[in-house]
C-alpha cells in the first residue's frame, strides 16, 4: 500500500517534467512558426525563433539535472549538483538580456513608431537593434495570430506551475527557475494575444501592446536579478552572513585543543555546509569528542536560526611537524657525563634530529677544535648547543665555527635529561 | 574569572623542551592571575645530586634566563623564581602546591596536578563552566574538599557536577538520575552544599556511560568546559580514570592527589 502511495508518474520527476517542457517547445515552435511565415506575422515569428532557443534552454537544464543526479561520491555525497547554480545562472541572465533587448527595446522603438512613423529610418542601418515592423494586417490571420498567441500563453501558464511545483518537490532550484521563465514567456504571449486583440477591434491602439510590453519587462528584469543573485551567492559560497560566521567561529572558538581554525559555508542544492577546517595537536582519541560537540552546538545554532536542511563537517588537520638538527658538546666532569664543557673539552658531539624541538633521534661524533665547523656544516647543523660556564667559553666556540655561521646556543642546564636528550626514547636505547 | 589574590603556590617541571615552555607559560599566567610574586621551578635530579657548586650557581642563572625568554618580558620585574633541586620519583609535593604538567599526574598520585593539555592559560578561550566528575566516596571527597576551594580560589564562577552511574536494571526509566544510588546522591548533595557554601553556581548532570572516561570528556566538550576537576581514589581496579581521561582529553584537567 506505501508503495502504491509512493509511486510518482514519470512526469513528475524532474528528469520527466523537463522532458515534458521540450516537448512542448518542439511542438509550440512549428505551431508559431508556420502561421507566422503563412500569414507574414513578425509577432508569431519572433516568438517561434525566441522559443527555440528555450529548447536549448531546456536541453541544457535537462543535462545538468542528470549530472546533478549522477555521480554520488565520498567528494560529492549529494551527487554533482553543484554543477545547478551555474545553469541557473545562465538562465537568469538569458532572461535578463530577454527583458532588457527582446521586449523592452523593442516596446520603446514601437512607442516611438507608433508615435513618429518614420523617425527610426536614420538608425535602422544599425544592425542588431530590435525595431518592430508595423505590418498592418487582415481581420482572420490577426483573429488566428491572437488564437495561436492566447492557446501558447495558456499551455505556457500550466507547465510553468507544473514545472515550479516538481522543483520544489524535488529541491532543484533549477527546475523552478526555468519554471519562472516559462511564466514569463506566458504573460509575454498573453500581452501579444491582448494587443492583437486590441488591434482588432480598436486599430487605433496598437501602441498599448509595446507600453504593457515594458511593464512586463520590468517584472522579467525582476526575476531574473532574482535568479542571478541567487545562484551567484551559492557559486560565492556565501551561505552564511557575516555574523553567523563570526558566532559560528565563536563556538569553535571554545573548544580546547583547535589550535586553528576556518569557517566556510556554502550550498549544496538546497542543503547548507557549514564546514569547519580545524589545526588540531597530535592526539587522536579524544578528537571523536570534540568533532560530535561541534557538530552538535552549531547544528543547535542553525536551527535556532530557522536552518532546516545543513550538514556540519569538521574536518581535523595535524600541526605540521618542524623538523631541525642540532649538536650538542658532551664532556665529562668529576666522572659524570655532562652537555658542555670547554673548547679543550671539545672531543665528541651528539648530533640530534629534532621534531618540534623534541629530540627523537641522535649519534656522537669525535671531532676536534680545528675540524668541528666542517663537521657541523658537511651534517647540516642547525646550532651548536652547549652550557657554558662563562662568556670568554662561549666566545672561544664561537671563534672554533668562525665562517660557518653557525649559531653557538648557551642550553640551559649541563644536565642531559633536563636538555631532552635522555627524555628520547630513541637515544636511551 | 574574577582575580583572587588565594590561590596555590604555582610550581612547574623544568626541561629544555617545548611541553616545558607551554607548561612554564601556563604556570606562570596563574602566577599572575592569583596575584602572587613566585613561581616554583623544579628540576628533575634524581637519586644523584650534582655538588659542583659552579656548574649548579650557571645552572641556576641559565634557566632563569631561559624561563624569561619563555614567558615574556612582562614578568621580568614582577616575578620570581625559586628552584627546587628534587627527585621527582620521590619528593613529597606540600599540599599547597599545584604542579602544572601534563605527565606529572601519570608518575605520582601524592600532588595536586593540572595538566593543562596544549591551552596557553586557563580561560583563553572565554569562561565557562568548570565539570566536576564526581566517582567514589574517597575521590569525590578529596574533589569536594580540596578541589572547590581551589576552584573558587581561581576565580571560577560556576561548577557542573557529573556523575557517571550504573545502569539499575530493576529500574525502567532511561533518566540517568533514576539509576543513582542513596550513596551516589548523597555524593552530590554534600557536593551541593560546599558549592552554596563557596558561592559557586551548580548543576548537575547524571550520565550513564560505557565508557567513563569518553563520556566525561564528551560531556566536557559539550560544555565547553575550560577545566575539568577530578580528585583520585584509594583504590585502584583497572588503573585511573583521570589518567584514562588525561591520555584523550584536549580540555585542562586538574587532579587532586592522595594526601
Amino acid at each position: 500500500m506505501d508503495r502504491m502511495k509512493q509511486k510518482v508518474s514519470w512526469f513528475q520527476t524532474p528528469t520527466g517534467a523537463m522532458t515534458a517542457i521540450l516537448i512542448m517547445y518542439l511542438i509550440m515552435v512549428p505551431g508559431k512558426m508556420i502561421p507566422g511565415l503563412m500569414f507574414h506575422s513578425p509577432l508569431l515569428e519572433a516568438d517561434a525563433w525566441h522559443q527555440t532557443s528555450d529548447i536549448l534552454t531546456a536541453i541544457l537544464i535537462l543535462l545538468g539535472v542528470q549530472v546533478g543526479n549522477s555521480g554520488k561520491t565520498k567528494e560529492h555525497i549529494w551527487g554533482k549538483s553543484g554543477i545547478e547554480p551555474f545553469i541557473s545562472l545562465g538562465i537568469g541572465l538569458s532572461l535578463g538580456f530577454l527583458a532588457l533587448y527582446e521586449i523592452g527595446l523593442k516596446s520603446v522603438f514601437g512607442i516611438i513608431l507608433v508615435v513618429s512613423p518614420g523617425s527610426l529610418e536614420q538608425i535602422k542601418v544599425i544592425p542588431f537593434l530590435p525595431i518592430p515592423e508595423l505590418v498592418v494586417m487582415e481581420t482572420t490571420p490577426r483573429l488566428i495570430s491572437a488564437l495561436v498567441m492566447g492557446v501558447s500563453a495558456l499551455v505556457l501558464f500550466r507547465m510553468s506551475r507544473f514545472q515550479i511545483g516538481v522543483g520544489k518537490k524535488y529541491a532543484r532550484r533549477l527546475i523552478e527557475d526555468d519554471g519562472e521563465e516559462t511564466a514569463s514567456d506566458g504573460r509575454l504571449d498573453a500581452l501579444a494575444f491582448a494587443g492583437i486583440l486590441l488591434q482588432v477591434f480598436i486599430p487605433s491602439f496598437g501602441w498599448i501592446e509595446y507600453l504593457c510590453g515594458l511593464g512586463m519587462a520590468w517584472l522579467m528584469l525582476g526575476t531574473a536579478k532574482g535568479i542571478v543573485t541567487d545562484a551567484w551567492k551559492k557559486i560565492n559560497h556565501a551561505a552564511l552572513d557575516a555574523e553567523t560566521t563570526e558566532f559560528i567561529s565563536g563556538i569553535v572558538n571554545r573548544h580546547p585543543g583547535i589550535l586553528g581554525f576556518t569557517v566556510q559555508s556554502y550550498w549544496i542544492a538546497t542543503c547548507m555546509v557549514v564546514e569547519i577546517k580545524a589545526i588540531r595537536p597530535r592526539l587522536t582519541e579524544g578528537l571523536k569528542d570534540v568533532r560530535q560537540a561541534l557538530t552538535e552546538q552549531i547544528g543547535t545554532f542553525l536551527e535556532e536560526r530557522g536552518h532546516k536542511e545543513y550538514r556540519v563537517r569538521v574536518r581535523f588537520e595535524e600541526q605540521p611537524f618542524h623538523e631541525d638538527r642540532v649538536a650538542y658538546l658532551i664532556s665529562e666532569r668529576n666522572g659524570r657525563e655532562i652537555v658542555g664543557g670547554t673548547v679543550s673539552d671539545l672531543m665528541r658531539v651528539l648530533i640530534c634530529d629534532r621534531r618540534d624541538s623534541t629530540i627523537f633521534r641522535g649519534r656522537e661524533e669525535e671531532t676536534t677544535p680545528e675540524e668541528i665547523g666542517a663537521l657541523l656544516l658537511e651534517k647540516r647543523i642547525g646550532s651548536f648547543n652547549v652550557f657554558c660556564l662563562n662568556d670568554v667559553d662561549l666566545r672561544m666556540f664561537e671563534d672554533c665555527l668562525d665562517g660557518t655561521k653557525i649559531p653557538v646556543v648557551q642550553a640551559p642546564s649541563f644536565r642531559l635529561n633536563i636538555v631532552g636528550i635522555r627524555n628520547s626514547d630513541a637515544l636511551a636505547a | 574569572m574574577k582575580k583572587t589574590g588565594n590561590g596555590p603556590n604555582i610550581g612547574f617541571i623544568f626541561r629544555d623542551t617545548p611541553e616545558s615552555r607551554s607548561e612554564a607559560f601556563f604556570a606562570a599566567e596563574l602566577v599572575r592571575h592569583f596575584g602572587q610574586s613566585v613561581l616554583y621551578v623544579f628540576i628533575d635530579v634524581g637519586s644523584d645530586p650534582m655538588e659542583d657548586q659552579d656548574l649548579l650557581v650557571e645552572e641556576e642563572q641559565g634557566i632563569i634566563r631561559t624561563i624569561q625568554q619563555w614567558i615574556g618580558t612582562k614578568s621580568y620585574g614582577l616575578m620570581r623564581f625559586t628552584i627546587l633541586r628534587i627527585d621527582l620519583k620521590t619528593y613529597a609535593i606540600p599540599k599547597n602546591m599545584l604542579v602544572i604538567s601534563n605527565e606529572f599526574g601519570n608518575m605520582r598520585k601524592e600532588a595536586n596536578v593540572l595538566s593543562p593539555a596544549y591551552e596557553g592559560t586557563l580561560c583563553a578561550r572565554g569562561e565557562g563552566e568548570v565539570l566536576i566528575p564526581l566517582g567514589t566516596r574517597d575521590s569525590a571527597l578529596r574533589t569536594v574538599e580540596i578541589g572547590l576551594p581551589l576552584i573558587a580560589a581561581m576565580g571560577f564562577e560556576k561548577v557542573v557536577f557529573y556523575h557517571t552511574t550504573f545502569r539499575d536494571k530493576s529500574v525502567m526509566s532511561d533518566d540517568p538520575s533514576d539509576h543513582m544510588n542513596e550513596s551516589a546522591r548523597e555524593i552530590l548533595e554534600s557536593a551541593e552544599e560546599a558549592a552554596d557554601q563557596l558561592g559557586l553556581f551548580h548543576r548537575s548532570i547524571p550520565a550513564m556511560d560505557t565508557d567513563v572516561a569518553r563520556g566525561i570528556n564528551l560531556a566536557a566538550q559539550r560544555i565547553s568546559s575550560p577545566l575539568i576537576l577530578m580528585g583520585y581514589g584509594d583504590k585502584i581496579w583497572f588503573g585511573w580514570y583521570p589518567d584514562a581521561l588525561r591520555k584523550i582529553t584536549l580540555v585542562p584537567v586538574m587532579t587532586i592527589g592522595r594526601y
